[in-house]
């Protein structure tokens, strides 16, 4: 109840937040703040105790009708697992960073859009039936398409509906499985419903006709595998972050990526142990050929936008991999393996809001992101450029840092499983830090390009905004245990569970 | 005789005439306007609160067919504010016109007999003739003319139709029908009932005239052509889809597989290319009929058993599933048709709802809500009709035709969002029309939508009423 009570009241604040007139940033930013603190305290309390499985759940009926040999039960249902809890912090500080980045300081349509993002995101992570996952999945979606579209700088018009039409393919499929699980369902057991619980659930999933097992495996892996995104079917993401705001980059890596890491880990992976096991090796193949691919495509990269977000999707191809090498795993491995892949959707989104807020605030100044533009920031901007650098540092996996944990825990766990072709995921981090650190070398250090003009470094304020990124992506990276605790109860009671 | 039924029927004929007289005072339209809305609201009321189950003569007041009174005289309501502000003249008339429509619409939804049927579905269409062309200006007529012409052929084939029906069946009324007595007048009867009725809904090859008189008519009117007019022909062809072919379903599910895949695909890919935007909304409208159509395949395979659940299981969701996007739609059609009165112009191209954001943040919101709802998009009603209109088809088995129009709609995001590109952030400005009586419709449709996409407990409602 208390969780509904809270998505009702973040609910409140989004419709509120579009007509906040001037005082839009501040009052988007007090109101989310304050319920952050308020759902971190509650988790503080509830997960102290926590031993996996779903805790806190509720279950309102909203309709339902039985007669004449038909039942069918709509109902709204929330619940946390270790997993869901970090992902809802994750989201609610992803949205305070973009926030606090917000561009358009004076437009309180562009923060009712930011919000509108982050509560859909927070909806998402909560629910517990498809048919309101589905339908967060996509108002997820919309206000995106808004932010992209509206806010948006290069050829707006035709990426943003180009990212709407992208991602709406992936979430159309979702609903087809949705429907067939809910069909066959009604079949055995002779109720319409569309629970999580009932719906993904080894004991009803087993006996299945394998045609509709694997007709709905295979809408739920293209919508996930969409948003994640991997190999073939990135092509949205890189236009999508370099069109939109800096606010909008955020939230797309931030939000929209994890939601396909929480579909793939939180979603399918309970009834994942049905996959044939050629799936497994396809989804490690999968995730080997995107961690390589975008490592090469973003060293091409000129744009350091660009290059980002191709990092960015580089890094959640740990999550695929994660996925892939634990469906072969057993025991102690495959929990690390799951709890890596899950730590990596989470700090994923702590280091590419680093990353791209520090972008911002140096394209703020320089008015340019191509990396030939720039060159020897370092000697008139150091303390930006020292933040974009331990932005670039955090990507690659650098210890102490967010990015290390998740990248370490799924390189480690799938040597058990695929053995040496984890050589191929190292081959890419080589890459990755190979580019990250040349394209810092030839923006940020060496000679001072001197048609930037007179630069002046951070104020105070964009002091105090990276650095609460920092300390946030260096805390979940020296105290992991406080999320990965959670993370590897949940995932070592997997099995039996949803 | 229970005269409590007939309430609601002679209040909406009185009242007719009453709003004639009215205008002979030369009363306000205004006054006029809300007389009749009053009256559109009290049989409304007459309608709601009625026990059912109870059958004289030729009306059967079941609770499926009051729920069909219910939507057309909602139908009507919905253009009553809009038309105060595009019908230029004799008020009088235009809304004693829409009372006896109301009436006619509300014994076709009484009635199973085919006779009666198409007595009163003829009703709407010789005053919708009149409604079309109320402006009397060339573009009116012309769409007119155009509609009058292709309607009347159509009722040449319905005509043709029910007498093969009653040569097959040897009865009009459609709760009788058990027995076959020739199959082959049956099929002829089907082709002939479909082509007559398809005219008015605007299937697939049937089409064309409604892009021409939704183009030329007075927006109001449009938007009625396209949901009260439509949804008319589409409830009688349910009932007969439905009931008289009981003995024999075997050639239905081809037939609208067929044409629904047809009328989508032609309608969106049409929607695409167009850049007058009211002819853009009259090919969604052939699309969105495409949708509508899905549910006669899904009553026709239910006759095989072949779906996955118990033929009634299907059934029961098939029709249910009719009525709720019946209701879904006249919302958000008639939205977007009656917003395009915000020109100030005859021909209304997409560059002329450029800078609508600027001018009203509220009724582009408004209108944007309509077209998201057009596409399926969650929270509007529109996205739960979508939503179940799937599920059904996943019931019945039908995977593919799912996949087909799921396609469909993906295409059709594309020139709904374009519209609200177009509204919200291309550079420009232009001159609206800013009347409340059309952004109060708009803002308020577009409430109704949203409030339609929490309606779950109204599809659960509708699953029990389905089957008659």
């Amino acid at each position: 109840m208390i969780l509904i009570g809270f998505l009702m009241a973040f609910l409140i604040v989004t419709i509120l937040s579009f007509f906040t007139g001037k005082y839009a940033k501040q009052f988007s930013l007090i109101s989310v703040f304050i319920l952050t603190v308020i759902f971190v305290i509650y988790s503080f309390l509830r997960f102290a105790t926590y031993t996996g499985g779903i805790i806190s759940k509720s279950n309102i009926l909203l309709s339902s009708f039985t007669a004449k040999g038909i039942s069918i039960q709509i109902n709204f249902s929330t619940g946390l697992t270790g997993f869901t809890d970090a992902l809802v912090i994750m989201a609610l500080m992803v949205t305070i960073f973009a926030l606090l980045i917000g561009e358009k300081s004076n437009d309180d349509t562009f923060f009712g859009l930011l919000i509108s993002v982050g509560f859909g995101l927070v909806g998402l992570f909560m629910v517990r039936n498809f048919l309101f996952f589905y339908i967060f999945w996509e108002v997820v979606l919309v206000p995106m398409f808004f932010v992209i579209g509206k806010y948006g700088s290069y050829n707006k018009d035709k990426i943003s509906i180009k990212f709407f039409i992208y991602t709406h393919v992936g979430s159309l499929f979702l609903l087809l499985s949705i429907f067939t699980l809910s069909t066959y369902y009604f079949i055995k057991y002779g109720i319409f419903t569309f629970q999580i619980s009932d719906l993904m659930n080894l004991a009803f999933l087993t006996p299945l006709p394998k045609s509709a097992l694997y007709f709905s495996f295979f809408g739920f892996l293209l919508a996930f595998l969409i948003k994640l995104p991997t190999f073939p079917l990135h092509e949205w993401l890189p236009n999508a972050h370099y069109t939109a705001p800096y606010s909008g980059s955020i939230l797309l890596s931030g939000g929209l990526l994890s939601m396909g890491g929480y579909g793939l880990l939180g979603i399918l992976y309970p009834v994942a142990s049905l996959f044939p096991v050629a799936l497994a090796y396809f989804l490690i193949a999968l995730g080997l050929v995107s961690v390589v691919y975008f490592a090469f495509t973003s060293m091409f990269q000129k744009n350091l936008k660009r290059m980002i977000a191709y990092s960015s999707a580089g890094e959640m191809a740990f999550v695929t991999i994660a996925f892939g090498t634990s469906l072969l795993s057993t025991g102690y491995v495959r929990t690390l393996d799951l709890s890596g892949g899950m730590y990596q959707t989470i700090a994923h989104a702590f280091v590419t809001s680093l990353a791209f807020s520090s972008l911002y605030f140096i394209y703020k100044r320089t008015h340019t992101i191509q990396v030939y533009g720039l060159g020897g920031l370092y000697h008139r901007t150091p303390v930006a450029s020292s933040f974009f650098l331990a932005a670039l540092l955090a990507s690659l996996g650098l210890p102490t840092l967010a990015g290390f944990i998740g990248e370490f825990s799924v390189t480690i766990a799938s040597y058990q499983s695929i053995g040496l072709l984890t050589l191929l995921i190292v081959f890419g981090l080589i890459v990755t830090a190979a580019y990250f650190i040349w394209a810092a070398q030839r923006s940020l250090f060496g000679f001072y390009n001197e048609s930037l003009g007179k630069l002046k470094d951070l104020d105070r304020a964009e002091f105090l905004i990276l650095f609460l990124m920092l300390m946030s992506s260096i805390f979940i990276g020296i105290y992991p245990t406080l999320i990965f605790r959670l993370l590897s109860l949940y995932a070592s009671h997997m099995g039996g569970l949803i | 005789m229970n005269f409590e039924y007939f309430y609601s029927l002679i209040i909406l004929g009185l009242s007719g005439f009453i709003a004639l007289a009215i205008g002979i005072r030369k009363e306000s339209k205004k006054i006029i306007a809300l007389f009749t809305f009053i009256i559109l609201i009290i049989s409304f009321i007459l309608v709601v609160f009625k026990s059912s189950g109870y059958s004289i003569y030729f009306l059967d007041f079941t609770d499926f067919n009051t729920y069909w009174a219910l939507i057309f005289i909602v139908s009507s309501m919905v253009i009553i504010l809009p038309s105060m502000h595009d019908i230029q003249n004799k008020h009088d008339v235009f809304y004693a016109l829409i009372l006896f429509m109301t009436l006619s619409m509300v014994i076709a939804a009484y009635t199973f007999n085919l006779i009666v049927l198409f007595v009163s579905f003829e009703g709407v269409s010789v005053i919708t003739y009149i409604l079309a062309a109320y402006n009397r200006t060339k573009r009116n007529l012309e769409g007119s003319l155009k509609y009058f012409v292709i309607s009347t052929i159509g009722t040449a084939f319905t005509i043709l139709g029910i007498s093969y029906f009653y040569f097959a069946t040897r009865t009009f009324n459609l709760l009788a029908v058990s027995k076959l007595y020739s199959n082959v007048a049956l099929l002829l009867a089907l082709v002939f009932i479909i082509i007559g009725f398809g005219f008015e809904i605007a299937i697939f090859p049937m089409h064309q005239w409604a892009i021409d008189t939704y183009d030329g008519s007075p927006n109001s009117i449009s938007s009625f052509l396209s949901t009260g007019s439509k949804l008319v022909a589409y409830m009688v062809l349910l009932k007969i889809l439905y009931l008289g072919f009981i003995p024999d379903y075997n050639y239905i599910f081809y037939f609208f597989a067929v044409l629904s895949i047809l009328t989508m695909t032609y309608g969106n890919i049409s929607a695409l290319s167009q850049n007058n935007i009211k002819r853009t909304l009259a090919y969604s409208s052939v699309a969105q009929a495409g949708n509508l159509i899905l549910v006669f395949a899904i009553i026709g395979y239910s006759y095989y058993n072949a779906a996955l659940v118990s033929r009634t299981t299907l059934l029961r969701f098939g029709i249910a599933i009719a009525m709720f996007y019946s209701l879904a739609y006249i919302f958000m059609k008639a939205g977007p048709f009656i917003a395009m009165s915000l020109v100030k112009k005859d021909k209304i191209m997409i560059d002329d709802f450029i800078g609508l954001a600027r001018k009203s943040k509220v009724t582009a919101f408004s209108l944007a809500i309509l077209l998201l709802a057009l596409a399926g998009i969650p929270v509007t009603g529109g996205f739960l009709a979508k939503y179940f209109l799937f599920f059904t088809l996943i019931i019945g088995g039908l995977w593919w035709l799912a996949v087909i129009s799921i396609l469909n709609s993906v295409i059709s995001v594309f020139y709904y969002f374009r519209i609200i590109l177009y509204s919200f952030w291309k550079p420009g400005d232009n001159d609206f029309d800013m009347s409340p009586e059309i952004k109060y419709s708009v803002i308020i449709m577009a409430l109704i939508t949203i409030a339609l996409g929490f309606a779950f407990t109204l599809y659960t409602y509708l699953i029990g009423i389905a089957i008659i």
